[in-house]
């Protein structure tokens, strides 16, 4: 494997691990889609930093970005508040905005913007590994540090707050109850969420980035009911579909983000065919057992 | 700019509004706002296999292509619901994000593979083109639509049932399951219509920005779905003449921002639900809320002061007092309020 190659798979696996952690409380507290809004807005904030500093330095764009993203959760969240409207509708009706906006942002300054929406929607993991800087010593890509301050960040967070989280997805009452501010902390969990988007997306695309907060945290929730169990399975599935994913995309000569999204989608399949085939046959089970001559006749 | 090209987009335009406002309509009543983004997203590795597999670019086969992957997206996504632990919104996340993963794999293995294969006009189908109507797609849109709305009529109770409460709906012997299928089918059928108009996105916010913003002005389902065509339809004609008048202005993009003009309008100034109206009608509660509460406490201590009621979290202590001297239950008399010992009200003295 060339370098580069390798510094594909490389970040791959870093936006796959830090996805995959994330997805697994998106997935509990059922706002799955919210990724997707955030991933879609964040458009209008990369364009509008560019076109009021004219910059495409890394930092400025995420900032603009994750900001874009955070008004989305807390406007989609304040109009529901508000208005009555649900908060699917209202997330709907934010992210389809902005995406507009950015949209328009973009043709009207063609000339001067250099920003491919194509790139945006399904990354270039193909060539992190020819856009490289120096960091600590190393050649390594411009993505690298970016991604590996993120996981620091997102791991902290879910460390740090593990009790409060838990308490949020399995029981909102008591946390309000117990004054532990759910309100607060959900803002501060899709913080991390933009953060990871925008984080990921340069590399992966949004929709992988959407793919891999939700599919390998659904697929794990099949297989297991405990969070510890959940979570591990959480992060194996999304390191090995990006893993099979990318040498699959290799052998067939195609997108690697698209691959890994399929890769993650056979493996949901799986999951749902093995947890029927185990349902029908402890259905079976029981069903020999309601005979049972000790319990006598049939249920 | 009134040329033969300019109605016949508009024309388009319009029908493509009112179709996707009615079938998204029951979409968000049904708390399934993004049904329409994910089909959307679902549509597309259609579009690259049917491209791949005939070999030809013309419209209707991609579009068939579209519509049999959108189909299949529904039956899982039908299948998870019923079957499976995984809730709706992950359930949609999947089929949205590996579906959509799907066709860019197959996209580029086909640009990649086959020679020739160029993109497949994927991106038009992922941003939209809508100067590129002629007449064969207006006749498409309007016959589709035709169907769609015949359909809709034709099931009206059911939805309606369906939509507002599916668990009353089933218990009545409604086949729910079906009718899901039914309003489903209807979102995929719009969106594949409006992808090559509109683009993904811009087709998903169709079904949900007329509807969201119409539900403001009505409860009636009929008036709501006749307010939601008509809000489609307005953002989409005015979009396409935008766009026709100043070139340069991406016509889908346009038509969301006048869709959500009417949504912020609608929100800000709808007479019964809307945000002055419900602020107001919450000012107004809570300062007689507040007038009542400082009565009783009058009563009760006969003596307070303007900090006393701002300790207790009154908003606008000197007001209410002021309510309460205006209506001769209580006397100002140096910074201090008394209770003026008004005669109790007719029905305690009996």
């Amino acid at each position: 494997m060339s370098p580069a190659a390798t510094w594909s798979l490389v970040i791959a696996l870093l936006a796959a691990g830090i996805c995959s952690a994330l997805g697994v409380w998106l997935v509990l507290l059922r706002q799955s889609l919210t990724g997707d809004g955030i991933s879609h807005s964040v458009l209008p904030g990369l364009v509008l930093v560019f076109l009021l500093f004219g910059t495409r330095a890394n930092l400025a764009m995420m900032l603009g970005a994750a900001v874009a993203g955070l008004l989305t959760v807390w406007l989609s969240r304040e109009i529901s508040r508000l208005t009555r409207i649900r908060e699917d509708a209202s997330l709907g009706v934010v992210f389809t905005i902005f995406f507009a906006i950015g949209v328009i942002l973009i043709t009207r300054s063609a000339r001067q913007i250099d920003l491919d929406p194509g790139c945006v929607l399904y990354g270039l993991v193909e060539f992190v590994g020819f856009d490289t800087i120096a960091w600590a010593g190393y050649d390594v890509p411009r993505t690298l540090p970016i991604l590996v301050i993120t996981g620091v960040i997102v791991a902290a967070f879910l460390t740090l707050f593990h009790k409060e989280l838990a308490l949020m997805a399995f029981d909102p009452s008591l946390a309000h109850a117990l004054r532990r501010h759910p309100h607060r902390l959900y803002l501060a969990l899709m913080a991390m969420v933009a953060l990871t988007t925008v984080a990921c997306f340069e590399a992966v695309g949004s929709i992988l980035v959407i793919a891999l907060l939700i599919a390998p945290a659904a697929t794990a929730q099949l297989l297991t009911r405990r969070f510890a169990p959940m979570m591990i399975g959480a992060l194996v599935g999304g390191a090995s579909a990006a893993v099979a994913g990318y040498f699959l995309a290799v052998r067939w000569n195609t997108s690697i983000a698209g691959m890994i999204a399929s890769v993650l989608g056979a493996q949901y399949l799986l999951a749902v065919i093995l947890i029927s085939l185990l349902q029908r046959s402890r259905r079976s089970i029981s069903a020999r057992g309601a005979s049972d001559p000790v319990l006598g006749g049939s249920v | 700019m009134w040329t033969y090209n300019t109605a016949i987009v508009l024309i388009g335009a319009a029908l493509l509004g009112a179709q996707c406002a009615v079938v998204g309509t029951f979409a968000v009543l049904r708390r399934r706002a993004l049904l329409g983004d994910v089909l959307a997203h679902a549509a597309l590795p259609g579009i690259v296999l049917a491209f791949w597999l005939t070999g030809n670019r013309s419209l209707p086969i991609l579009l068939t292509g579209a519509a049999s992957t959108g189909l299949i997206g529904i039956a899982i996504l039908a299948y998870l619901k019923k079957r499976s632990r995984t809730r709706e919104d992950a359930a949609l996340g999947l089929v949205l994000s590996v579906f959509f993963g799907i066709g860019i794999a197959l996209s580029r293995y086909v640009q990649n593979a086959v020679p020739g294969g160029g993109k497949a006009g994927l991106d038009t189908f992922i941003f939209g083109k809508t100067a590129g109507i002629v007449l064969a797609d207006v006749l498409g849109v309007a016959l589709v639509g035709a169907l769609s709305l015949v359909l809709v009529m034709g099931t009206f109770k059911e939805l309606r049932m369906v939509s507002f409460d599916p668990q009353f709906a089933a218990t009545q012997g409604y086949p729910v399951v079906f009718l899901d299928l039914l309003m489903m089918g209807l979102v995929v059928v719009a969106v594949v219509v409006g992808l090559p108009m509109v683009g993904i996105v811009m087709v998903a916010a169709l079904t949900i920005l007329p509807a969201v913003a119409a539900r403001f002005w009505t409860s009636r389902l009929p008036v709501l779905l006749a307010l939601a065509a008509t809000i489609g339809m307005v953002a989409t004609s005015l979009g396409a003449l935008w766009s026709a008048a100043q070139p340069g202005w991406p016509t889908g993009p346009v038509m969301i921002l006048l869709a959500g003009g009417l949504f912020v309008l609608s929100a800000l100034f709808a007479p019964h639900r809307g945000l002055i109206t419900d602020l107001r009608r919450r000012s107004r509660a809570r300062a007689a809320l507040a007038e009542k509460a400082a009565e009783e406490l009058l009563r009760a201590r006969q003596t307070v002061t303007l900090s006393d009621l701002s300790r207790l979290g009154f908003r606008r202590p000197r007001q209410t007092l002021e309510l309460l001297v205006s209506r001769g239950v209580a006397l100002a008399r140096a910074g201090t309020w008394v209770w003026a010992n008004p005669p109790a009200p007719s029905e305690d003295r009996s």
